[in-house]
């Protein structure tokens, strides 16, 4: 072995000095301390943000509903989102709203009030689905007035399911029937997907090991009318950029 | 309650019964939130209680942040 080496393992290794403590800043160093917890608990720091105009919402994991999930879930909470989204139609200086989802669904009600809200809103609003967008995440992704999706994502279209106490009486079919009108009737009116399609979609056999329906893929999904476009995230900032700039020219909204 | 997801609803809702309900309502600059305490003076936000809606843009008090108090 070359003696410098050798030199080397044979140093004496100083103690390492003890690592500085971090100070807890207190209440006013709000900023710094926000800093520090991000480096802590993320690994990532701080990246300086130029003024935004458009406001960002995920949709990820399950939509919460009016019960809290066990915490081994990833949640979506509306009760956050929608006053959020009331601030964004308030707040001067958003101008569009970009929706990334990336879920597998969840209550019914509380999916289908994002997706009113997002609707309802005047500014302009893109959603993207990435990885994927499921169940009651269909009529979230198709409330925005334009919507793109990944090649690679995809989105599960099956018939809705009660849990809990079911009793079988012909009541609870019209019950299941009236849920599942709601779901369809909004997607039929915010995309471009027939009634008739989606129905089919949603029932069909033979696609679905465990269960009937389909899982759409970007492109199929295209095709059917629920998506506008196939795209990622450049697509979907351009598109809102754009329709940013039409809406301050005057220009209606598609 | 309807849910709908493709998940197994048994993963979803496993744990159902050891939720843990120890919640405290503080004050936080000003605003009412529901937190879960943790160590040392530190609470994570569950829920933010305000009438203005420009109190949810702030990424401070997005459920799942920690807040000192």
């Amino acid at each position: 072995m070359d003696s410098s080496v050798q030199d080397f393992y044979n140093q004496e290794i100083a103690p390492a000095e003890p690592a500085p403590v971090p100070e807890i800043a207190p209440m006013g160093k709000k900023r710094k301390q926000g800093k520090l917890e991000n480096i802590k608990e993320l690994g990532q720091i701080e990246i300086p943000s130029p003024p935004n105009h458009i406001h960002f919402v995920s949709i990820v994991g399950q939509i919460e509903g009016h019960l809290t999930l066990p915490p081994q879930n990833k949640t979506t909470k509306y009760e956050h989102i929608i006053p959020q989204l009331i601030a964004v139609e308030q707040n001067p200086q958003i101008e569009g709203v970009l929706m990334v989802l990336n879920t597998v669904g969840g209550d019914v009600e509380a999916g289908l009030a994002i997706a009113e809200a997002i609707s309802s809103i005047t500014k302009p609003t893109v959603s993207l689905v990435l990885g994927g967008g499921h169940s009651i995440g269909v009529p979230v992704a198709c409330s925005a007035n334009y919507t793109f999706i990944t090649e690679s994502a995809t989105m599960t279209i099956h018939p809705i399911r009660l849990t809990g106490l079911v009793i079988g009486v012909p009541q609870t079919l019209d019950y299941l029937d009236k849920m599942q009108d709601r779901v369809v009737n909004f997607i039929v009116a915010h995309s471009k997907c027939s009634q008739d399609t989606f129905r089919e979609l949603m029932f069909r056999t033979g696609e679905l090991a465990r269960d009937i329906g389909t899982v759409v893929l970007g492109s199929d999904a295209v095709k059917h009318g629920l998506i506008d476009e196939i795209g990622g995230v450049a697509q979907a900032v351009r598109k809102l950029e754009q329709m940013i700039e039409e809406r301050k020219g005057g220009g209606k909204l598609h | 309650m309807i849910y709908w997801t493709p998940l197994d609803l048994d993963a979803v809702f496993e744990g159902w019964d050891d939720v843990q309900t120890n919640l405290l309502e503080t004050e936080y600059d000003g605003l009412l939130l529901q937190v879960e305490p943790l160590e040392q003076g530190k609470a994570r936000v569950v829920r933010l209680i305000s009438g203005n809606p420009m109190d949810y843009l702030r990424p401070d008090l997005a459920p799942g942040s920690v807040i000192s108090y």
